[in-house]
């Protein structure tokens, strides 16, 4: 993320409006900033979301491919992430720049849909054993302020939501060789997933005594530590971790008040996203230029 | 790492002959104790040495049973900045994790995977707040980890290995870190798990709703958890207690490493002193 200089007088500053939990735009310290949200502008992707929080501005895509399940788990399939950092959101990220991020977060939200809970990979099962559905998530940052993780993790839900899987069947086996066939219009050509339980990863900074929720760019230049948690709709934890250089006071004091934050925020973000999905789908706004 | 493009790889369709076993959940405790006769609180013997690798500045090996980590630090080397801005007060830890391709059952790839990656990454921040950053301004001090087998706890064992490794180098730090770590599935608890206590934690046993594996960073002079890795599905109180219960169980691996970097600087005292005898 790009690095903001700021004088010792601004920090000062922050941090006094901190300890009163008002920050510079106004907001308490367990506020989001607005957050924007668009469903289905890819077309050649089979889900697709556009988050805008503030500055940041993300786009993931779904598709969807047959590929062999893991040899381990025969009855399931398989999700995997991609990250691109593009040089779009800054200098910094061009080349190699942003290769180290974009492993951080594509790990990070792997971890966070480890899980069964948060994520059913036996739905994504065509023949048990040999075929499943791989479902590539590629995000997209195309600019960078702030709260990345929180803002990709919301646009992987939404596209996630978005997605439509088409339905296979299995057509005779001809002396081994297997066909599959797309369901033709009047059965229904897609379904959707089961994308309800999904976490929502939740950034908390560390000020002094005050966690802050969204820190923008500013603020992330002042505090000490982070600790991101990943927060399910029924209020479980699928994923920490301290990025960065900072470190945790291993009172359980801090940890109670930010898990319990987390859980907090996390359940309340789940819930509005799945409002404005739901909204998304029945409404169906009319096409607008991309980016508008 | 470079890219290799000379090596051939094999068939990306070869697999290992052996068929991964499932696993019970009930294999895993009879009587009261785990598979390997530990109880659930317990840790595995720890064997710990500094020195082992001749040509680093400082290095270490770890071996928690079956799982064995070796670490080298190298000399501080000069940055690369790419521009001027990037000039900082602040020096760096570059970490580089790798499983080594026989660690596990599954053959690995000679080059880094993602797990890598991300394990180097949780690495570095783990180690960062124990080293003392602005002793070696614009300079990288290298850091390289190598699991040579994999049975559980490796980034645990690592961040440990790691933290003795660099005090063997002499770089200056504030705390030894010490790495730890537990797996839970229901009301079962593994401290320092074995690799298919991780595996079944971390799938969860049907009907348990609670289950997942946490690696743990911690410095224990100033009480600091400076890496909190988690993965898997918990209520936020549970998660809360386990973590107030890690001052504890550090301070036992922490007297160890303490133990043994105390002896080897006694030793190499010792032998320079013996050398001066002969001369």
């Amino acid at each position: 993320m790009a690095d903001i200089l700021l004088s010792e007088a601004e920090k000062t500053f922050i941090l006094h409006g901190v300890r009163d939990n008002v920050r510079n735009d106004g907001r308490s310290c367990s506020e989001f900033r607005p957050i924007e949200l668009e469903l289905g502008l890819v077309e050649n992707a089979n889900g697709s979301a556009r988050v805008r929080l503030a500055n940041t501005d993300v786009l993931v895509a779904v598709k969807c491919e047959i590929d062999n399940p893991p040899s381990n788990f025969p009855d399931e399939g398989k999700l995997d992430f991609f990250v691109d950092c593009s040089a779009n959101a800054t200098p910094q990220f061009e080349g190699k720049g942003g290769e180290q991020l974009a492993v951080e977060l594509a790990a990070l939200m792997s971890r966070a849909y480890q899980t069964r809970e948060s994520f059913n990979l036996s739905t994504l099962s065509i023949i048990k054993g040999m075929k499943c559905w791989k479902l590539c998530i590629d995000v997209l940052i195309l600019e960078c302020g702030g709260s990345l993780i929180d803002a990709i993790s919301m646009g992987t839900k939404a596209a996630l939501a978005d997605t439509k899987i088409p339905k296979v069947s299995v057509i005779g086996s001809d002396e081994g060789t297997l066909e599959l066939e797309l369901a033709d219009e009047a059965d229904g050509r897609e379904e959707p997933l089961d994308w309800h339980h999904a976490p929502c990863l939740v950034t908390l900074n560390k000020l002094e005594d005050s966690l802050l929720v969204d820190a923008s760019a500013e603020e992330e230049a002042c505090c000490a530590a982070a600790l991101i948690v990943g927060v399910s709709p029924n209020k479980k934890i699928t994923t920490t971790s301290i990025p960065g250089h900072g470190s945790f006071l291993a009172d359980s004091k801090i940890f109670a008040r930010a898990l319990n934050l987390a859980v907090d925020v996390g359940v309340k973000l789940n819930t509005a996203l799945e409002a404005a999905i739901k909204k998304h789908q029945t409404l169906k706004p009319p096409p607008r230029g991309f980016l508008d | 790492m470079p890219v290799d493009h000379r090596r051939i790889q094999g068939p990306e369709c070869s697999e290992d002959y052996r068929k991964p076993k499932n696993l019970d959940a009930a294999l895993l405790k009879k009587g009261g104790r785990r598979a390997d006769g530990r109880k659930c609180g317990e840790q595995r013997k720890i064997f710990l040495k500094p020195g082992v690798v001749s040509q680093a500045k400082g290095s270490a090996y770890i071996e928690l049973d079956h799982t064995k980590v070796i670490c080298s630090v190298f000399d501080p080397r000069e940055k690369a900045s790419r521009n001027v801005e990037q000039q900082t007060v602040r020096g760096e830890i570059f970490c580089e994790f790798k499983f080594a391709s026989f660690s596990g059952v599954q053959r690995r790839s000679h080059q880094q995977e993602a797990d890598d990656k991300e394990y180097s990454l949780l690495l570095k921040n783990a180690l960062e707040p124990a080293v003392c950053l602005h002793e070696f301004p614009n300079f990288q001090v290298d850091v390289q980890v190598l699991v040579l087998q994999d049975d559980g706890s490796s980034l645990a064992a690592a961040i440990t290995c790691a933290g003795l490794a660099l005090a063997d180098a002499a770089v200056p730090m504030y705390d030894l870190p010490v790495g730890l770590s537990k797996a839970f599935t229901g009301d079962t608890e593994f401290y320092d798990p074995t690799g298919a206590e991780e595996r079944l934690c971390l799938r969860g046993v049907d009907g348990e709703s609670d289950h997942g594996v946490f690696t743990v960073g911690f410095l224990p002079t100033f009480n600091q958890v400076s890496q909190l890795f988690h993965s898997g599905h918990i209520s936020p109180d549970r998660f809360e207690k386990m973590i107030s219960e890690v001052g504890t169980l550090a301070a036992e691996v922490h007297k160890a490493v303490q133990a043994i970097l105390l002896s080897a600087v006694k030793s190499s005292i010792d032998s320079s002193n013996n050398s001066k005898l002969l001369l």
